[in-house]
């Protein structure tokens, strides 16, 4: 695989690897830095990434391992949760306005969340891959991730229904 | 899609039983922002997703990435801090363990010895330790010497006459002091005769 290609095929997933790490490490600066080591482990099996059926599937798999193994060294100090900002400005009707006021809560629940779940929530819910998808890249069976999936998700709605009940 | 419809499609949401078309269709409705009060939890949710899936990385990455493997910012192993670190603590604790594994073989006693070499040993030790006492007594002998400076310093103690006499010139000056204060009210006096 030349440079060019490269950068055409394989350097476009960033964006998606960076999201990941940044939900399994919750630190902006760390994720990045992982993502870029993960960029330079592909360059290195360049001539390998024809082989895979996904490639990207391949730099998910890389990515949730290097962040996982970043979290058990012993020389990680875990992250604060930090404050969330919307990356994007919404000119939406007053509901999307109250949505938004929520947004930064949802973050914080989800990352308190265990990591399997985060992760799963993420793949699923923000990058919307299939489950079998999931399941090649996490080396679970699709049942499981299907039943980490769904208490994922009721936990975050019971948190938030009980956040709403104690505003009204 | 009616509501009735959202709502079922909801519930098998939560069971993890959607299929991610379903799951576009929901986050779909829910961003026209019509919808029923008692679904604004997962209307934030799903308004969450989406929001979140624009995050990226910052601009400069791509940037980073390509130098790394254009090859400009590929830094040697061995320019790392890390290796040295590493480094130099395993080749000091190889020299540490070289070190230690041959001198103590050294020492080690490989072999017993007859009451005779013992013997034999015992009585060379002995003249050697008593050749080297006596050498030590010959060279100690010069440092009695010193004794004669500890005398020599006695005369020091005379400086204190030295003082006596000082004190001496001390009073003196001041009497001449005082001579000189009467001489200079004698100049006062010619000062009021001269006009």
């Amino acid at each position: 695989m030349t440079t060019e290609e490269f950068k055409k095929r394989v350097l476009p997933i960033k964006d998606k690897l960076f999201r990941l790490a940044r939900r399994i490490l919750n630190d902006v600066e760390e994720s990045e830095d992982v993502i870029q080591e993960v960029f330079y482990r592909l360059w290195v099996r360049k001539e390998e990434l024809e082989n895979y059926r996904s490639i990207e599937a391949f730099a998910m798999v890389i990515t949730k391992n290097m962040c996982l193994d970043k979290i058990k060294s012993k020389h990680y100090q875990k992250a604060e949760l930090a404050e969330w900002n919307a990356p994007v400005d919404y000119h939406s009707p007053q509901k999307i306005i109250e949505i938004k006021e929520d947004v930064s809560n949802i973050h914080r629940l989800i990352q308190q969340l265990p990591e399997l779940q985060r992760i799963i929530v993420q793949m699923r819910d923000v990058e919307e891959l299939e489950f079998e998808e999931i399941a090649g890249i996490l080396q679970m069976n699709l049942n499981a991730i299907r039943v980490n999936l769904s208490r994922a998700r009721k936990t975050i709605r019971e948190q938030l229904i009980k956040k709403h009940e104690y505003e009204y | 899609m009616n509501i009735e419809e959202i709502k079922i499609l909801t519930e098998k949401y939560f069971e993890g039983l959607t299929s991610v078309e379903e799951e576009r269709q929901l986050k779909d409705f829910f961003a026209s922002g019509d919808f029923p009060d008692e679904m604004k939890s997962i209307a934030s949710m799903l308004g969450y997703f989406e929001i979140e899936k624009e995050v990226t990385a910052s601009e400069d990455f791509s940037h980073k990435v390509i130098r790394q493997i254009e090859g400009e910012q590929v830094i040697p192993y061995y320019q790392n801090r890390r290796f040295w670190f590493y480094f130099t603590g395993i080749a000091a604790s190889i020299l540490f363990l070289v070190t230690f594994f041959f001198e103590s073989r050294n020492h080690l006693p490989n072999k017993s010895y007859t009451a005779k070499e013992t013997q034999l040993a015992y009585l060379q030790t002995r003249k050697t330790l008593a050749f080297v006492s006596e050498k030590f007594n010959k060279g100690v002998k010069p440092l009695n010497e010193i004794g004669k400076i500890e005398r020599n310093t006695e005369v020091l103690g005379q400086i204190s006459k030295f003082n006596q006499g000082l004190t001496q010139v001390n009073t003196n000056v001041l009497k001449i002091e005082s001579g000189m204060d009467d001489i200079s009210k004698l100049s006062k006096f010619n000062i009021i005769i001269e006009p």
